[in-house]
């Protein structure tokens, strides 16, 4: 709406051209008069009420200002005056200056007829700066033109214009020398309009806060999911998947002096000490936007919203700036009208738009949601869902033998039946009339693993123990939901299972090898490669499972939890290869492969990630890694590494150790 | 005529007689529930709304320096003319007379004021006008409002 009531000034600087010319030519005078920042808009209605102020200066500018062109060539000026009307836009005014090259106010001719109205005495006239003498003008009844034409010179006029500038909440100031020429400088408020706002309330104060700078509302309360959390010198609600930086209203208004980063931490403190005991306090953020800048601004109360007559602040309190103006509300008491950039830049913690919650304010492991089931009676058993393909409900009746072997139909797949009490020392189970099947994600032949009851999932973050039995097919347990419960080795499982005709297919496959073929066997098989391999992953759980994938292939493996302990380990060893995690506290992928390669690491890199490839692969490939492999693909990371290692060979890393540093 | 005598708006503050220019008035009022504004200058009590206008309250007591008193006592508003400044308002305890000073009962107030506060504040004040045995402090008042945008 207000868009449509915003005009461009040339609108009403169209007119003037004619009057000049029409004016000048009335009087013998030469006149030109030129326009700069037409484009520059005004609420039409001021614009309405700036048209008879402004053609009334223009007019004085003619009349008064300009000189005959005689007069103007013995001065040594261009025969045809110039008067300039420049509009400029900033901080919700529109400055509009109107400059002659005329003959500027004669002061001398002011203070004779500031005396012979007898409106100061010759002492107080004396003492007036040549702007207070100048402002003497816009009195009633004040003309210093020595003979009145039709035109101007009646003394009515220039008080008029001020009243109705004043009228618009502008101000008129006059800037002339004797001789040279007259400025006047209007200031008139970009709008009347009336503006929705959201009235508020902080402690006993009643705020508008415009419409449009709010984004959203959060309500925070105790016990609910959005509640702020501090560093030490800032505070921040996690709103989504960002991050927004709290400002206080009431702090904001105690504290006239712009935040530093000592006010900061003194609010931060205050806050911490009461946030305990604030246990049924129930405030509001809203999420402002300050010019593509955004923060929260907590307050007490939302009353609701109201269409307000915006006034601007008083010209003599420049120095507030969290307010933009005033308004008189319903009950005819004044309200503020809160600024949000000046609010942002008085507390300097706005961040720009949709900052991502960094790695770092996360805790240190990641949150991945598990899979929990049983088999036997004495198990539970767990996998991240990131491993699983698809979990299936089976009817006892359905499955198919195969000499020992069993078989269910999966969506027209022939799929194996894997039963943990086969293959782990763990209990059996007699399976009732219908079970689950866990068909697990990276693995090429079909498989299900056996289960009598899916417990439930849940979102944790994966703090493996090491197996206290070591078991081949087991990572390790984690207490989940009080139970103790293990985590499978998938990859052990299906080579398990699928080891006997494994060995015969490689033989045949061999015989008839095709390179790429080749690779595919390799991947599967037993063919070992001697690399050091430094792997870094700041999760436990497949920090284990890719550390076994890789030893399984004959390599040796040193492992790093975030970026920095990979660097220090880089500096201190010499790899063959670098297997990194991307998301990681601290120091995360990215930065760390810049650096490592700024260290003078030249071997291969490859990102793991539990990312989407294709979004990612370019931004790998920018920081200097070679290629980019999701984390528990078992068949796609081992051909990805030894191919790697391959293309690398040329180069013998292992000798050039040695001369490299 | 005008610059024989001297039409003067007196009212008192802490005790005090001041004065302005009668002709600086535009009116006096008594309403004076006023909105706080966050960051402005102490002197300033806050925006009052007179008819839909929002004037700019100054507090007269703040101004010279004053202790404050206790608010419970009927105070006025002494607006002035846009001419002196706009919108803006000076809020003293108890409006009084106004009357008629001769030039020979002013005497220019010398900025050297030995208790005089500091110098933007001496500007504030400019004559000083003896009347049976009571001092009137006549106000600069074109002087208020560029001495409120000096402070910080």
């Amino acid at each position: 709406v207000l868009k449509t009531r915003m005009q461009p000034v040339a609108n009403l600087f169209t007119r003037f051209p004619r009057m000049v010319r029409d004016l000048a030519r009335q009087m013998g005078k030469q006149a030109e008069i030129h326009f700069q920042g037409q484009e520059v808009e005004l609420d039409k209605s001021v614009l309405e009420q700036l048209s008879d102020p402004l053609t009334h200066l223009i007019r004085n500018s003619i009349d008064h200002g300009i000189e005959l062109p005689d007069v103007r060539a013995a001065k040594g000026k261009p025969t045809a005056g110039r008067i300039v009307v420049a509009a400029t836009a900033g901080d919700g005014q529109v400055h509009i200056k109107i400059k002659d090259d005329g003959r500027g106010l004669d002061p001398a001719a002011i203070r004779a007829k500031a005396l012979s109205l007898g409106l100061k005495s010759e002492d107080e006239l004396q003492k007036l700066s040549p702007k207070e003498l100048a402002s003497l003008i816009l009195l009633p009844g004040f003309s210093t033109a020595a003979k009145v034409t039709d035109v101007s010179g009646r003394g009515v006029g220039m008080d008029v214009v001020k009243t109705n500038i004043e009228r618009l909440e502008g101000s008129l100031n006059i800037d002339s020398e004797f001789g040279i020429g007259t400025t006047i400088l209007l200031r008139v408020p970009l709008t009347l309009a009336i503006i929705p706002c959201l009235i508020v309330h902080v402690g006993r104060e009643r705020i508008a806060i415009p419409q449009r700078a709010i984004e959203e509302i959060v309500c925070i309360y105790p016990g609910g999911d959005t509640l702020i959390e501090s560093t030490h010198n800032a505070e921040y609600l996690r709103l989504r998947e960002s991050l927004v930086s709290v400002a206080r209203m009431n702090e904001v208004m105690a504290r006239p002096k712009p935040f530093d980063e000592s006010t900061r931490a003194e609010i931060v403190a205050a806050y911490a000490q009461q946030r305990q005991h604030m246990e049924n306090l129930i405030q509001y953020l809203l999420v402002l936007n300050a010019s593509g800048r955004r923060y929260g601004l907590l307050v007490d109360e939302v009353k609701g919203t109201e269409e307000v007559v915006v006034k601007p602040m008083h010209p003599s309190l420049k120095q507030v700036t969290i307010f933009s103006g005033a308004t008189v509300m319903g009950d005819g008491k004044v309200a503020l009208i809160a600024s949000a950039e000046g609010i942002a830049s008085h507390t300097g913690c706005s961040l720009p738009k949709d900052v991502p919650v960094l790695t770092s304010f996360r805790d240190p492991i990641e949150v991945h949601r598990v899979l929990l089931f049983e088999y036997g009676p004495a198990e539970r058993f767990a996998l991240p869902l990131i491993q699983i393909r698809r979990i299936e409900a089976v009817k006892r009746a359905s499955v198919e033998y195969v000499g020992k072997q069993q078989f269910v139909n999966v969506a027209g797949i022939s799929t194996r039946l894997v039963f943990l009490d086969e293959l782990l020392s763990v209990s059996g189970c007699d399976l009732g009339e219908e079970f689950y099947l866990i068909i697990p994600k990276f693995v090429v032949e079909p498989m299900g693993i056996v289960a009598s009851r899916i417990v439930d999932t849940d979102s944790m973050s994966i703090d493996l123990q090491e197996a206290s039995v070591a078991d081949p097919g087991i990572l390790g347990t984690a207490l989940i939901q009080g139970r103790l419960s293990i985590f499978l080795d998938v990859q052990f499982l299906r080579d398990k299972t699928f080891t006997y005709h494994l060995g015969e297919t490689l033989q045949k496959k061999r015989m008839m090898s095709s390179p790429d073929d080749n690779e595919e066997i390799e991947a599967n098989g037993s063919q070992k490669v001697a690399a050091h391999v430094l792997l870094i992953d700041d999760t436990p759980f497949f920090r284990e499972i890719v550390r076994r994938y890789l030893e399984s292939q004959g390599m040796t493996i040193v492992t790093a939890v975030d970026g920095i302990d990979g660097l220090k380990k880089c500096a201190s060893e010499n790899f063959d290869l670098i297997v990194s995690d991307i998301e990681m506290p601290n120091m995360n992928g990215w930065e760390f492969c810049s650096a490592v390669r700024k260290q003078g690491y030249e071997g291969p890199m490859i990102a793991l990630t539990s990312l989407s490839k294709s979004e990612n692969e370019r931004q790998a490939k920018d920081c200097g890694f070679d290629t980019f492999e999701e984390k528990l693909d078992h068949d796609s990371l081992i051909k990805t590494v030894k191919r790697t290692l391959r293309s690398r060979r040329p180069r013998p890393t292992g000798s050039s150790q040695g001369v490299g540093r | 005529m005008i610059n024989s005598n001297l039409q003067v708006c007196t009212f008192r503050s802490a005790d005090q007689l001041f004065g302005v220019p009668v002709l600086d008035v535009k009116e006096i009022t008594t309403e004076t529930s006023y909105t706080a504004i966050p960051h402005a200058p102490h002197v300033v009590l806050g925006y009052v709304n007179i008819r839909g206008q929002i004037i700019l309250a100054l507090d007269l007591k703040r101004l010279m320096g004053r202790a404050e008193s206790s608010s419970s006592e009927q105070r006025c508003m002494v607006i002035f003319k846009p001419t002196v400044g706009p919108l803006f308002g000076l809020v003293v305890d108890e409006i009084c007379e106004i009357v008629s000073l001769r030039a020979d009962q002013l005497e220019i107030c010398q900025s050297s004021d030995p208790n005089g506060p500091n110098e933007s504040r001496s500007k504030l004040v400019h004559r000083i006008a003896k009347l049976d045995g009571q001092l009137v402090v006549l106000l600069n008042s074109d002087m208020l409002l560029p001495f409120i945008e000096t402070l910080a």
